[in-house]
């Protein structure tokens, strides 16, 4: 969206596209956060702090989560690029 | 066989009524012997009223089939159960650590692991090991972990070298930055520049035009995701520090699932800490050919030929090529351009079905060894030590291949518990983080796994000049670096 429209970009258009991107990221964080928590953290909350355990599981996942979404984003796009969306329904 | 069934078929509580009514002594008799050729099992009156039929023996056969099923499935089940007490007990053993608390601004202790197709089978045969008997073990000490796969010979060796190549390359560039910034500063001060630059700009100033900026810029060079999210109004960003930097004695570690794997790991070592840096012209081939194909030495034999080829390499001829390689290494930091533009080029010669060294191991002994790094302990930038310091695990895959080895394959499956517990012990020594330096004997570990490789492939390999079938060559200025778990 950004970067090709030159100067006739509006910036409530800006702005909109902003806060688009404000949720988009607010929406993964607090997905990542879930997904995670679920995932690694143990249930019975012995303890106050993290254990090794977990915060290895929470460092695998996190990345993890973040790898998987560029992947799977750069096939989208691609797919995208390609027109393969249309073509298929 | 027939009649036995048919005779079965045949019940007392049918054959009770009609016997009750009408009917001659003979056919009475018939029946009455009928009945005694049926009565074996138990029964009771009572059940029998019930209807619940007489409980007997199922036939020969029948008693055959479910013998052999019961047997192995048993066996099978046992064997499972074995396996899964195995596990457990050693992840309860280690599990100790992974429950303290842990600050969140630490990571744990990471392994390489190198992972490698077995001779003549799939990557997955050597994975399954790892998945199985080494993965539960780590995770429950949390010890983390990168896998690195081979998918064909060269693989993990190109690797080795290449990430080796690569911080000899980023030392180079650092030291050349450090140089460019000494001159810079240099050059700051001195009244070249400032006639040169600073006077001629000074009186230029108010004629320069401002440059306009195009006021559509990307959304990556005006903020990141941390500068929205409100977290980090108030704190800091916190920068996770590994425990391998805390002491360089306990960092880390390379585990090399197969033999085959770690000839390829040592001789990656080897490639990019002897070779250059940059691949050489190929070499007429037929030399080659006569002189690469060596014969497979007895694995009982001693190490003896082997320290001999490491004496040979270590104290003859050092000095003799030392002068004839400086030269070389002293031209390569002056272009670092170069080396970036020939990475394709190595991309390219990956797709080849053999990839070549940089150096033959035969040449080890006329190399120099790589000038960037120093003769102590080599620390990368997070004061982790760089990977070939640190120590070396191998397991031994046991994999048996070939249709005369069936029987022993089956009784291997049905003994995986002895598997498990072997790898599970060894695992231990990598957690327990025990290590000792290289020694020359080091290079025959997991040897015995060689034993299991399919002749043919060996002899395949030998023809086809394969890396793994050859003996690995040490060389002592390299060895000296590595380290090995106890």
């Amino acid at each position: 969206m950004f970067g090709f429209g030159g100067s006739s970009v509006s910036s409530e258009q800006k702005i909109k596209a902003a806060e688009a991107e404000l949720d988009m990221v607010t929406n993964m964080f607090n997905q990542l956060v879930d997904k995670c928590h679920n995932k690694c953290i143990a249930k019975n909350y012995n303890d106050g702090e993290l254990s090794k355990q977990e915060s290895l599981c929470l460092d695998k996942c996190v990345s993890k989560y973040f790898e998987t979404n560029v992947q799977v984003g750069e096939h989208m796009q691609k797919m995208g690029q390609s027109g393969q969306f249309m073509g298929r329904k | 066989m027939v009649d036995v069934k048919d005779s079965k078929s045949v019940d007392v509580k049918d054959a009770a009524p009609k016997t009750g009514t009408e009917s001659s002594p003979a056919d009475i008799k018939g029946k009455v012997e009928n009945a005694t050729k049926v009565k074996k099992g138990w029964s009771n009156p009572a059940l029998r009223m019930m209807g619940i039929p007489r409980l007997s023996l199922p036939s020969r056969n029948w008693m055959i089939f479910w013998g052999v099923l019961g047997t192995l499935g048993g066996a099978a089940y046992y064997d499972k159960l074995e396996q899964q007490r195995i596990r457990k007990e050693y992840m309860d053993k280690v599990s100790e650590s992974g429950k303290q608390p842990y600050e969140t601004s630490k990571l744990p202790r990471k392994l390489t692991v190198f992972i490698a197709p077995p001779p003549n089978d799939f990557l997955e045969t050597s994975m399954v090991y790892f998945r199985r008997y080494v993965k539960p073990i780590l995770n429950s000490a949390s010890v983390d972990f990168d896998i690195l796969v081979a998918n064909k010979q060269g693989d993990i060796r190109t690797s080795v070298s290449e990430r080796i190549r690569q911080l000899r390359r980023d030392e180079i560039a650092k030291k050349e930055q450090e140089l460019a910034a000494k001159a810079q500063e240099a050059y700051e001060k001195s009244w070249t520049k400032f006639f040169t630059v600073t006077v001629p700009s000074t009186l230029k100033k108010p004629f320069v035009k401002e440059e306009i900026v195009d006021d559509v810029k990307n959304r990556t060079e005006l903020y990141t995701p941390k500068d929205v999210l409100g977290f980090y109004y108030n704190n800091d960003m916190i920068t996770a520090v590994r425990e391998d930097s805390e002491d360089p004695q306990a960092a880390g570690g390379v585990v090399c699932i197969g033999r085959g794997a770690f000839k390829e790991y040592i001789q990656g070592v080897h490639e990019g800490l002897l070779g250059p840096l940059e691949k050489p012209e190929e070499p007429e081939k037929p030399e080659i050919k006569l002189e690469e194909v060596k014969e497979p030495e007895l694995v009982s034999e001693g190490t003896t030929p082997v320290t001999e080829s490491i004496a040979d390499s270590v104290e003859i001829p050092v000095e003799s090529a030392q002068t004839a390689e400086s030269t070389e290494s002293t031209n390569s930091p002056k272009e670092p351009e170069k080396i970036e533009k020939d990475e394709p080029k190595e991309e390219d010669a990956e797709d080849e079905t053999l990839i070549k060294p940089f150096i033959d191991p035969k040449d080890y002994g006329k190399a120099m060894f790589a000038p960037e790094f120093k003769d102590g302990l080599n620390l990368e930038n997070n004061k982790v030590p760089v990977f070939f310091e640190q120590p070396i695990y191998v397991f031994k895959v046991p994999n048996i291949l070939g249709f005369t080895n069936f029987p022993r394959k089956i009784y291997n499956w049905f003994n995986r518990r002895y598997v498990a517990e072997e790898f599970s012990e060894k695992t231990m020594h990598i957690i327990n983080n025990k290590s000792r330096p290289f020694e020359p004997r080091d290079e025959y570990l997991a040897k015995e796994e060689e034993l299991l490789w399919p002749k043919k492939w060996v002899e395949k390999g030998l023809s086809k000049n394969s890396e793994w079938v050859k003996e690995v060559v040490v060389d002592k200025r390299v060895t000296k670096h590595l380290r090995v778990y106890e």
